[in-house]
């Protein structure tokens, strides 16, 4: 054990200049952010601490990046390797001790923050909250930094380490906005009149990047915040809500840092001392990232000439940097034509509507309720300018009344039907639909109405002025054109 | 002691090892002898715990190096190029091995004094061989139970080889330390070590005990009335030949008197047999080798 306390001492005494400078950047850092915007109890939409703990997200995703480059660069030198390998430690503690110590310079900035809220006596509602943020900033960091360190565990060269280690944030970045884009573009294409990813499928594919998941879960808080301040309550449980936070997110984080915590160790173990400053030939670094990056890319917007080309070349330029000279090889070209046939996949989805998920219509008895807003153009004498916009507001709630809701969908079929067909000559107005599924999702419709909706207009408006709910007619701006 | 059984080593595709047996007793100077590439390096990483072997093992007293924490800490390897850390100077790395190893702060200094070194400057400023001989100078410090040096003369002036050799001399006397010695200079090694080992393309050529490596070899010239057959020399035990019309040079190994008794029996004009030195016999050796393989292609 002596010698491992050893190498901790010196880990210590060659780091020591470089933590203090850290601690010192890491404090500042998260206590600039305080002094600069201090809390307002007025201040609805950003609650206390919130620009900390946006420091705190970023210190922690550029440290997970950064300590597994710094811990483990010896590897990538052979003459460190001379120097660190026979030395009398067995090869899984020298390991297990530089691992310790990235992953304590990872944790330390959280402490600090935890530490930070003695001196904020405003945040004491906050405080449950926050705990909850760092605990799990913390443990996706960690999560990062694991997979990282198994990353450049496969390279032999720094230069290698460093593009696995941004292509390991990168791949997560691109595979959630290219799946986002590749869904956002089949849902615009299937659905013309509105519709968002979250109502035909869950957010699963934000697991991919922790940096995300994180800012998202920091862009709820404000609107937990506002929740809280307008009707009082337990701003954590308001957040937990608000974020959608699933309890089964940290023991799969765990699960993961754990997993590649002993893969990274096993890498370790398994690293042959005459690799380092060799190719990296790990089919784990370049041919899996240069796949998977250039796949997002072609993902983001298949049918895109200039983005295919774009990808080709980052996908060249990429095993290239793996080769240290241009290589063009028939497989390569074999992976860009089968890559390129992704766009095969945007086709399908949309000839299938989204393997059947993606819904233009839902049928009355799939919807719970109904929220509506028509906004009418209303032409005076046929003068555009002397024209107005009426706006009903009809309704401040949802409402379950099925008449009403069938009303809704048979004017929103018609009208987007038209549409889609070309056949509108005149535009009458816009129609904002919500819709709240009986399955607990959300819809949002937008679709115009013509004269040929006249009648059905009509109707319903007959229909509604009968309800208790009608608010009633509320005239915008009457201005178009003409000064009151 | 440390022994090599059956050993192979390869480096990405190549063989740089090949079936190398090899015994270093305790307390001697070993010399590793071989041409650039021969797997000198390679050996002594091996031995340091640095390369895991891919056939065979590598053994001090019976139990196998690699990755095991007692044998690595009765040995320290300097390599060719020791690394340092950014901007660190021998202060600094005797603080390192000192985590290590137990270094004699007494020894230390007079070395230090000796080779007239600033322990205080960065190791960036100091000259190649002023680098070689902190390094050197850290490793007799800490006088582990084997200290490899990869070409240890390398750089070194003559005064300081000499001060080196006499230091671990001293200090084989004193500590019972053995040196592992790999290096070109052949003169240096000659006079230095007790035993050796020739490696040629991965492989042991001649090994054993200095003295008896070069009492064997014969260097011999002779002149003959007639010109000289290459026949005549079948019987003997030829390293390499070279005749020039009625005078020949040969190299021969085998026992000094029946090579004598042979030769005389042919009747020369002249007969000389000159003493060998190190670098001729690894010379003729390499040489042999080469034809040989010439001669099977």
């Amino acid at each position: 054990m002596s010698y491992e306390i050893a190498y901790c001492k010196w880990i210590w005494r060659h780091n020591k200049r470089l933590f203090f400078t850290y601690l010192l950047t890491a404090v500042t850092l998260l206590l600039l952010p305080q002094l600069l915007f201090p809390y307002q109890s007025n201040r609805n939409s950003f609650p206390p601490l919130y620009w900390s703990c946006m420091a705190m997200l970023l210190i922690n995703m550029a440290l997970a990046m950064l300590m597994p480059l710094y811990q483990f660069r010896y590897l990538m030198n052979k003459r460190s390797v001379d120097l660190f390998y026979p030395l009398p430690i067995k090869k899984t503690r020298l390991f297990g001790l530089n691992y310790a110590f990235g992953a304590a310079c990872i944790c330390i900035p959280n402490v600090l923050f935890l530490f930070s809220f003695l001196w904020t006596s405003e945040i004491n509602a906050y405080i449950p909250t926050y705990l909850v943020l760092t605990a799990m900033f913390a443990l996706m960091s960690l999560m990062l930094y694991a997979t990282i360190t198994f990353f450049v565990m496969k390279c032999n060269s720094f230069l290698d380490a460093c593009f696995a280690a941004v292509a390991v944030v990168l791949v997560q970045l691109l595979l959630v906005t290219s799946c986002m884009a590749l869904l956002n573009n089949v849902i615009r294409e299937i659905s013309r009149s509105g519709g968002n990813i979250n109502e035909f499928f869950q957010t699963g594919y934000l697991g991919f990047s922790p940096i995300m998941i994180g800012f998202e879960w920091l862009s709820d808080l404000p609107e937990a915040a506002t929740d809280y301040m307008q009707n009082g309550g337990n701003i954590l449980a308001l957040w937990l809500k608000e974020a959608d936070f699933n309890s089964f997110q940290p023991i799969v984080y765990l699960f993961v840092t754990v997993g590649f915590s002993i893969a990274a160790c096993r890498a370790y173990g398994k690293r042959k001392g005459e690799d380092s400053e060799q190719k990296t030939t790990s089919k784990l670094v370049y041919p899996m990232f240069s796949s998977l990056i250039t796949c997002s890319l072609l993902l983001y917007d298949s049918l895109s000439a200039s983005f295919f080309w774009f990808a080709a070349v980052l996908f060249f330029v990429m095993n290239s940097l793996a080769e240290r000279k241009l290589t063009i090889r028939p497989k390569m070209l074999g992976f860009l034509f089968y890559g390129g046939m992704l766009f095969l996949v945007s086709n399908l989805m949309i000839e299938t509507n989204g393997f059947g998920r993606i819904r233009e219509f839902y049928e009355p008895e799939d919807i719970q309720s109904v929220l509506v807003e028509f906004h009418f153009y209303e032409d005076r004498e046929n003068d555009f300018d002397a024209s107005y916009e009426t706006s009903y507001l009809l309704m401040d709630e949802y409402q379950e009344d099925q008449k009403l809701i069938e009303q809704v969908t048979a004017l929103h079929r018609q009208a987007t039907k038209e549409t889609e067909n070309g056949e509108i000559n005149y535009m009458n107005g816009t129609v904002m639909v919500n819709y709240v599924l009986k399955n607990g999702r959300n819809a949002y419709r937008y679709f115009s109405i013509s004269e040929r909706e006249e009648a059905t207009v009509a109707r319903l408006k007959q229909y509604l002025k009968q309800q208790k709910y009608s608010q009633g007619e509320i005239i915008i701006d009457e201005s178009y054109g003409e000064d009151e | 002691m440390i022994e090599f059984q059956h050993v192979y080593k390869f480096l990405g595709k190549k063989q740089v090892l090949q079936d190398v047996n090899l015994t270093v007793p305790d307390g001697s100077v070993f010399g590793l002898i071989g041409e650039n590439g021969a797997g000198k390096s390679t050996l002594l990483r091996l031995l340091s715990g640095i390369y895991q072997c891919d056939g065979g093992k590598v053994l001090l007293d019976g139990e196998r190096i690699y990755d095991n924490r007692s044998c690595k800490q009765q040995i320290l390897f300097i390599s060719d190029d020791p690394f340092q850390f950014f901007h660190s100077t021998l202060a600094d790395m005797k603080r390192f091995y000192q985590d290590w190893y137990d270094i004699d702060e007494a020894l230390y200094y007079r070395y230090l004094k000796l080779f007239q070194l600033d322990e205080h400057e960065p190791l960036t400023n100091f000259s190649k061989g002023m680098k070689r001989q902190a390094f050197i100078l850290l490793g007799l410090a800490a006088a582990p139970r084997y200290l490899l040096l990869d070409e240890a003369f390398d750089g070194l002036d003559p005064i300081m080889r000499r001060h080196f050799k006499q230091i671990i001399a001293d200090q084989i006397a004193d500590k019972k330390m053995s040196v592992i010695i790999s290096s070109h200079d052949l003169k240096e090694l000659q006079d230095f070590c007790d035993s050796f080992a020739m490696l040629e393309n991965g492989t042991i050529q001649t090994s054993g005990l200095m003295n008896e490596a070069l009492s064997d070899i014969h260097h011999i010239q002779m002149a003959f009335l007639t010109e000289v057959n290459p026949e005549w020399f079948q019987e003997l035990d030829i390293i390499t030949m070279q005749i020039n019309s009625r005078v020949v040079k040969l190299y021969v190994k085998g026992d000094e008197a029946r090579i004598r008794t042979y030769l005389e029996s042919l009747k020369p004009l002249v007969l000389e047999l000159l003493p060998v030195q190190l670098e001729e016999m690894f010379i003729q050796e390499v040489i042999h080798n080469k034809e040989a393989v010439h001669h099977e292609l």
